[in-house]
């Protein structure tokens, strides 16, 4: 049983938690019905935007959805209801970093039932041509890889 | 009607002014709470506005209860929109003189019956 106020200490990362924020988010924001795929790492595309995040709580979490500009252009599209060939690089970012924004807002509500709490940093952006965010060896993590037509996200959480 | 969202997303903004013109309104937008208090001194009559609460610079809570203070500003019914979800938070912004609350993700049909329900149900006037 858990004590009043005692946070919840994760043995491993809520993953599905996160996974599931991420599903939710889309879908409402953008329309798109994202489906997890199992075991294809090996076929990931490059990432030319990171919409990161810092959960501070019993133990730190980095959360981040890595994309590109391919992605995210029929993404906030449809957010935005802003045709594909007038969004600029900065709405895309824009768009990644605040869908970042709401999957920790509501991974946070979810976890908060199970009195796992944390505090949400400001949400991020790392930008750039084949970017990865690189963490010591030992580091636990968690990667769900989320597709829709031509809508390639992954969603990755670090335990710091 | 004029309306103005505040929200450090340009993302957000959009959404939430196309919405207001597909309702038939004209929609303002800032960047930060201290722009926001800019653009209602400068324009007129803006008769409803949307923010956000996490914003670098003076939060969202700031700017509203700033403007509950002034005379000139503290009718303009104010929703909202955030990623604060905590029951806590919903309690804090009411009590501060907030009409509507959207927690984000939202889609874009909580936030039009949002919208026309902040107007008394009045649109396209």
């Amino acid at each position: 049983m858990i004590a009043e106020n005692e946070n919840t200490k994760y043995q491993v990362i809520p993953g599905q938690v996160f996974v599931a924020a991420l599903l939710e988010t889309v879908e409402r924001m953008s329309g798109f019905v994202l489906t997890e795929v199992k075991n294809d790492s090996e076929s990931e595309p490059d990432h030319e935007i990171i919409g990161a995040m810092v959960l501070q709580g019993e133990k730190a979490m980095l959360l981040c959805l890595e994309t590109n500009q391919q992605s995210a252009a029929p993404l906030v599209s449809f957010m935005t209801g802003i045709e594909t060939a007038a969004l600029d690089a900065e709405l895309l970012n824009d768009g990644i970093t605040e869908l970042i924004n709401m999957v920790g807002g509501s991974a946070r509500a979810h976890l908060e039932a199970s009195n796992y709490k944390f505090l949400l940093s400001v949400p991020f952006t790392l930008v750039g041509q084949s970017i990865k965010i690189l963490v010591k060896k030992r580091t636990d993590s968690f990667m769900a890889r989320l597709v829709c037509d031509q809508i390639d996200l992954s969603l990755r959480v670090y335990q710091l | 009607m004029k309306m103005l969202t505040i929200d450090d997303s340009a993302v957000v903004r959009r959404i939430i002014a196309a919405a207001v013109v597909v309702l038939g309104h004209e929609c303002l937008e800032a960047e930060s709470a201290q722009d926001g208090l800019k653009l209602l001194e400068d324009s007129e009559k803006i008769e409803l506005i949307f923010l956000d609460w996490n914003m670098p610079g003076m939060n969202g809570l700031e700017f509203l209860k700033t403007i509950k203070k002034d005379d000139q500003f503290k009718h303009i019914p104010v929703v909202m929109v955030t990623t604060e979800n905590m029951p806590e938070s919903i309690i804090e912004a009411v009590k501060a003189g907030v009409s509507q609350y959207i927690t984000k993700p939202f889609s874009i049909e909580e936030l039009m019956k949002k919208i026309i329900e902040s107007l008394g149900g009045e649109v396209n006037q």
